[in-house]
């Protein structure tokens, strides 16, 4: 019996046999781990050796809708990838919207298990059910919209006019040269951009996956969905973020939001206040470069809300046009690197788009770089006469396409910031957790958000747990930034269900308008199972595990992780509403250890037979890795 | 004193200024106070959900200080964001 809303097939693809084959989801798993980044997470658990090299042919990559993806539930046209990161080398999954993830399930499967390595390059075409891997000797080389272009001309000649309806998930030069943040990207413009999933694809030589279908998933209770859908989308309505600040000026609205609070990370997080955020605010941007009329079609699949931004740049020489920026990546090439000039960070972002590369990475290891240039650690032969300085526009536009093709100091950047640092002989510049850059929030002025970035499972991120929506925005309500007090309990809930509206696979920012409940009642009417809130907190809370515990087997992952980098815990923020602060987790983190169940940031064997993970607690027993 | 009154996303368009300096007698007032001077703003605020309103005082929220009633001095800077949001 296939549980409403999935297609209840996965698509298994051996690149060494070059075959495809078709396989169940079961029930019972996905009760457990919904879809999405939960199912995700058990699949690689299951199938792959957390050891493994994440660019060897023993990784394992899955792309993953869930049970909401293209059922018409509000802000559900996303998609996500999950495989062991080449940046941070945990479990990481990366997420995308767009219109691939939904045409994924039309085409007749949940997901795409990838494994092996091909010979040569090749493409995989998945189709009304079926599926088959073809050359793509042709594509390799070419950047993702030329790229996407040949693969739907190519198809042109096979389905006629319908070929306009494929959806292509592919990757550029950066996944094929290996740059350690590559992102997959999809319908051009949208970005799988953390954690270098581009670069696992890349190892393999799969070059693209194009998608096409008709089948619509069916929901396993219509009448209570179409219930639930009026009532997300009247939410949606009545919530100002969701209805009239992202549609007006998309994620790019938060960049003097941020900026007032004193905590947008300026020159490498040096300080937390940029006197230039005005000139590349989502004000300025609506009043230039944004191009309204194309934003609807720039927007996800069915989303009310379409924040997707679509700019145009007619000032050289940073003449061009794409989708974005977004805020992460207004900050990256912005403030992080002391640049003010709107017009550069978009020409930066477009290449970005082009070339398959992770904004934020990309930005925040130009920064990195740029400090490194400041302190003397650069030998000045190595730069080539680039002037590398704050505020450079040409550093920015010209070190990303350096760091695509590992063009001279590109080569380097494309390790990422960390290995960058260490590289160059100064490992605290980098500000990473895990190996992943930090992204576009000072910690110092946000303390349970900086709680959330040291535990992040998939290395630096800020989206495992938004505490800046109840920290800084007051969603759903507003609570002391400064204060550590209760943080930890605030950010294992937010952890727990995020995990699973990842596994639904719906849009975070729905959050901002729907509750809880309202996600219970979303995933009881689709799938077909009674759900209730402490059932999906528990969904949530295990993934958590399993993730921590993956980690734990990949590289003993624990409480020498769950860190910070000194400069945020023991450099107070120098000026600005914030200043003073450091970020104060030694009063944080022993007691969200306490609150999740854990020993020293490893999950206990309690803890683990609680969520059904005996296994997972006898695998960390094995290897001495449980703790006592 | 002075105090700098800046708005911030929507709030430009609906009131058709991004900034204004307020003067008010004496070294200290309150943010109503200020607000009295900037009856279109104040409308603005109070016709709508007040609390949907971000309100910084110098950066810091006022509903971490006195609301309405949070003191400000010569220099303070008031800015006043609608909701917004992102990633």
């Amino acid at each position: 019996m296939v549980l409403g809303g999935y297609t209840g097939k996965i698509l298994r693809v051996n690149l060494y046999e070059e075959k495809v084959y078709v396989e169940a989801l079961p029930d019972e798993v996905l009760k457990k781990w919904i879809g999405g980044r939960g199912l995700g997470v058990y699949l690689l658990l299951k199938e792959i050796n957390p050891k493994v090299n994440p660019l060897s042919p023993e990784n394992k990559i899955i792309l993953l809708t869930g049970p909401v993806t293209g059922t018409g539930y509000p802000m559900s046209g996303r998609w996500c990838s999950v495989t062991k990161s080449p940046l941070t080398n945990t479990v990481h999954d990366s997420h995308s919207g767009g219109k691939w993830g939904p045409e994924l399930k039309f085409a007749g499967f949940d997901a795409i298990i990838v494994e092996g390595v091909a010979e040569k390059p090749v493409w995989l075409w998945v189709h009304d059910g079926k599926a088959e891997l073809r050359c793509a000797s042709h594509l390799w080389g070419k950047d993702v919209h030329s790229t996407t272009d040949m693969i739907i001309d190519e198809l042109k000649a096979e389905i006629g006019d319908d070929a306009k309806n494929v959806k292509v998930a592919c990757i550029g030069p950066a996944g094929e040269n290996l740059v350690r943040f590559a992102a997959i990207m999809n319908d051009k413009n949208r970005a799988a951009g953390r954690g270098g999933h581009g670069a696992v694809l890349g190892s393999k030589k799969l070059k693209a996956i194009a998608v096409r279908g008709t089948i619509k998933p069916k929901p396993a209770d219509e009448g209570a969905f179409r219930e639930a859908v009026m009532k997300a989308m009247d939410k949606i309505k009545k919530s100002p973020v969701t209805s009239q600040a992202l549609p007006a000026y998309g994620t790019a609205v938060l960049v003097n939001i941020i900026n007032k609070h004193g905590i947008f990370p300026t020159r490498n997080f040096q300080t937390g206040v940029f006197p230039g955020a005005e000139k590349i605010s989502g004000e300025r941007m609506a009043e230039t470069i944004l191009i309204k009329e194309k934003v609807k079609e720039e927007a996800c699949w069915g989303c009310p809300v379409a924040c997707a931004r679509y700019t145009k740049v007619t000032t050289p020489p940073w003449t061009g046009e794409g989708g974005g920026p977004e805020y992460e990546t207004i900050w990256a090439f912005g403030s992080q690197c002391g640049v003010d000039n709107l017009e550069a960070i978009a020409k930066a972002n477009f290449l970005c788009n082009e070339l398959g590369l992770d904004t934020i990475s990309m930005g925040h290891a130009i920064g990195t770089f740029l400090e490194l240039v400041e302190k003397g650690k650069i030998p000045k032969g190595v730069l080539r006469g680039l002037r590398a300085e704050w505020g450079s526009l040409e550093a920015i536009v010209e070190l990303t396409w350096r760091t695509a093709y590992r063009s001279g100091i590109g080569n380097d950047l494309a390790e990422g910031a960390k290995k960058l640092a260490e590289k160059y002989g100064a490992p605290e510049l980098a500000m990473v957790v895990r190996g992943q850059e930090l992204p576009a929030y000072d910690p110092r002025g946000v303390q349970g958000h900086g709680l959330g970035y040291a535990t992040s499972n998939r290395g630096g991120c800020h989206l495992r747990a938004y505490l800046i929506a109840p920290e800084v925005l007051g969603v759903p309500q507003l609570v002391d930034r400064f204060s550590t007090k209760g943080k930890p309990k605030l950010l294992k809930d937010f952890q727990d269900l995020f995990a699973v509206v990842d596994s639904m696979v719906i849009c975070k920012f729905s959050t901002f308008a729907i509750a809880a409940e309202d996600i219970v009642e979303a995933l009881t009417a689709v799938m077909g199972v009674k759900f209730t809130v402490d059932d999906v907190m528990k969904i949530g809370e295990r993934i958590w595990n399993a993730e921590r515990a993956f980690n734990v087997l990949s590289f003993g992952d624990g409480r020498a992780y769950d860190t910070l980098p000194k400069r945020l815990l023991e450099e107070p923020m120098p000026e600005g509403p914030a200043k003073g602060y450091v970020v104060k987790l030694g009063e944080m983190l022993d007691e969200y250890y306490s609150v999740r169940g854990w020993k020293d940031g490893r999950p206990t064997r309690a803890k683990l037979e609680e969520l059904g993970l005996k296994w997972v607690a006898d695998r960390l027993e094995e290897e001495g890795l449980l703790p006592e | 004193m002075k105090v700098k009154v800046v708005l911030f996303s929507f709030l430009r368009e609906k009131l058709g200024w991004k900034e204004k300096i307020v003067e008010v007698e004496g070294e200290k007032a309150t943010l109503e106070a200020i607000l009295d001077k900037l009856p279109d703003l104040k409308e603005a605020i109070l016709s709508s959900d007040i609390d949907s309103f971000l309100i910084l005082v110098d950066g810091v929220n006022v509903r971490l200080l006195k609301l309405l009633k949070t003191e400000v001095k010569d220099g303070t800077e008031i800015a006043i964001f609608p909701p917004g949001g992102g990633g």
